[in-house]
């Protein structure tokens, strides 16, 4: 579905990922871990086109996405989250997501002025609430955005972006700052999402309980580059992997 | 929304049936400034409130549209009934012009490159003497030829209603374009233009729709404003209107629809009562100005401008299937099974 290619990005001298492949199939869970630095964010920015990569290329359902703009990717199905928590603040939980389901409204010029949307627009919100409920959020529905915990705006987060409808749905560290009854409850969700709502899921994250419990497949980075490629128990005892996380011990 | 609804309808009820009480030429011209001003004051507060960049030189498009009308009416001879609309036409061709340079811009760059417009067209209007009569301005702009002749209040009484059907016409046009898919995602890129691009929002194609219905807006006030006063001179393209507009939406609430047209009748009403202070005058209407920036930051009716969608949701067995209804009975913070399912599928 995704199929990213000898992907590199240099800021100025600085490389912050070299020669990065990995392929992700229908209906799977793909994690990106790596310590600090290791060019994970980097790595989804240049997939959804927030940075433009200095070499390699990013294909999604056979189409060549290398340099389309981040709206027009999130229009093909290619929607993400942002590491630091981003929602829109001024308005309520109901209200992102109906926001969210922008790419599903009128989005005629014409009709916008000229016509009664009101059936449509009906439909749009009783989406948007179903959404909310599917993350579990539907006690908030008209809670403003502001005043949820952590955790909530994590999953209004996910909320949002689903909002998009999204056939890839890329997700920027959605466990950070979650105790780990919110994490295994976020686990939760993703799973049923892959399932339900989405064809796949990208996810990065630092919480490997959490990576362990959901990915079908995992990618290592380290230094910009793909140390470790495989399944959650490959992963966990290839001695790279390890090394990586904790240092080699003294020769 | 629909506290916004009402008050608008309240509003131009009122303004509809004011006449009846004040039938006297100078209550109609102030009635007109205000409906003049509505229009400016809405058309700025499109594009402070719902693009989120600063215009400072806003006043281009209502020179452009009070220019263009004056042209038409007086090298052509076009009525007003065609100067008006063709006024905001152009206005709105400049608008998409200006707009896709500077909506490219942000901050503090965006206000400069604007204002510089404006400047450039003041310039323009002062020196190309052959066209626009340079500083003398175009004066004897034609009246409808249906009230040549009527007494001054039947012409203040047209002037007044043709200025309430053009403000309430633009309300009406901002009202389904804020309340809309659209203009919710307007207000996405104003709120986080990174969480609008990753749901799918282009910023700079809706900063541009936004762009354009302001300059409109802005082009038939000034059109209107070149027939009523007769007269247009590059001062149209000045900051002093640039100024009033930045006051009536401050004051009202940037960011709602009825806050504008609070403004506009304030500041219309401050600006008469003020004449008896003088030399005063306008270093009262900066204290107020201070205070009211001081003490209500969010404007007079701020308190609508926060978008508070909600969702009744229906009765049970009315949406959803079975496996729906009953996640949603399920307590948000403990989902039961939880547990269970999660050791499962770890």
């Amino acid at each position: 579905m995704l199929e990213v290619t000898a992907l590199s990005k240099q800021f100025g001298g600085l490389t912050a990922l070299s020669d990065v492949s990995f392929t992700i199939r229908r209906g799977e869970i793909m994690s990106l871990i790596g310590p600090n630095g290791a060019g994970k964010t980097t790595c989804l920015n240049l997939v959804t086109g927030f940075l433009r990569p200095t070499a390699g290329t990013v294909r999604y359902c056979d189409g060549d996405i290398t340099r389309l703009p981040p709206y027009a990717a999130a229009q093909q199905g290619l929607v993400r989250t942002f590491q630091k928590t981003n929602v829109l603040r001024g308005l309520t939980v109901f209200g992102n997501v109906l926001t969210a389901r922008y790419r599903h409204g009128e989005r005629s010029l014409w009709r916008t002025f000229f016509a009664s949307g009101r059936q449509r627009e009906r439909q749009l919100r009783d989406e948007a609430a179903a959404l909310i409920e599917t993350v579990g959020l539907g006690a908030r529905m008209n809670t403003d955005a502001d005043s949820l915990s952590c955790g909530e705006l994590r999953l209004l987060e996910v909320a949002v972006a689903l909002g998009a409808g999204p056939r890839l749905l890329i997700l920027d560290e959605p466990a950070a700052g979650l105790n780990t009854h919110e994490a295994e409850r976020l686990g939760h969700v993703l799973k049923r999402l892959v399932k339900e709502h989405v064809e796949a899921m990208l996810l990065v994250e630092h919480n490997m309980a959490l990576v362990m419990a959901v990915s079908d497949h995992i990618v290592v980075l380290d230094f910009g580059r793909k140390i470790a490629e495989g399944t959650p128990l490959e992963v966990r005892t290839n001695p790279d992997v390890v090394a990586a996380y904790l240092g080699r011990p003294a020769a | 929304m629909s506290f916004e609804r009402n008050f608008l309808l309240a509003a131009v009820a009122l303004a509809a049936l004011t006449p009846l009480v004040a039938h006297n030429e100078y209550s109609l011209h102030i009635g007109i400034m205000i409906m003049f001003s509505v229009m400016l004051a809405t058309s700025f507060n499109l594009i402070v409130g719902y693009v989120g960049e600063f215009p400072l030189g806003h006043t281009a498009f209502f020179g452009i549209g009070a220019y263009s009308a004056a042209l038409f009416a007086v090298r052509l001879g076009t009525p007003i009934y065609f100067t008006v609309p063709l006024a905001g036409i152009v206005a709105a061709i400049s608008g998409l012009a200006i707009g896709a340079i500077t909506l490219r811009l942000r901050g503090p760059f965006f206000v400069i490159v604007t204002l510089c417009f404006a400047e450039v067209l003041r310039l323009v209007a002062n020196n190309w003497i052959d066209l626009t009569n340079g500083p003398m301005g175009l004066s004897g702009i034609a009246k409808p030829a249906l009230i040549v002749g009527a007494t001054g209040v039947e012409q203040k009484l047209w002037f007044y209603y043709a200025g309430l059907a053009l403000a309430a016409a633009s309300l009406v046009v901002c009202y389904r374009f804020v309340y809309s898919n659209i203009g919710r995602a307007a207000v996405a890129v104003r709120e986080n233009r990174f969480v609008a691009q990753s749901i799918g929002i282009w910023p700079f194609w809706l900063g541009l729709v936004t762009f354009v219905l302001a300059a409109a807006i802005s082009g038939l006030a000034g059109g209107f404003y070149a027939h009523y006063i007769s007269y247009v001179g590059p001062e149209v393209f000045g900051f002093s209107f640039t100024i009033t507009m930045i006051i009536m939406v401050l004051a009202g609430g940037k960011g709602t629809l009825a806050g504008p047209v609070v403004g506009a009748v304030i500041v219309v009403f401050l600006e008469e009562y003020l004449r008896d202070f003088k030399e005063l005058r306008f270093s009262i209407f900066g204290l107020i100005v201070i205070a009211v920036v001081i003490f209500v930051p969010r404007g007079l009716m701020g308190f609508v401008g926060r978008r508070h969608e909600t969702y009744q949701r229906k009765t049970a067995g009315h949406e959803g299937d079975k496996e729906n209804k009953q996640e949603r009975l399920q307590p948000t913070l403990e989902p039961a099974g939880f547990n269970q399912r999660g050791a499962a599928d770890a």
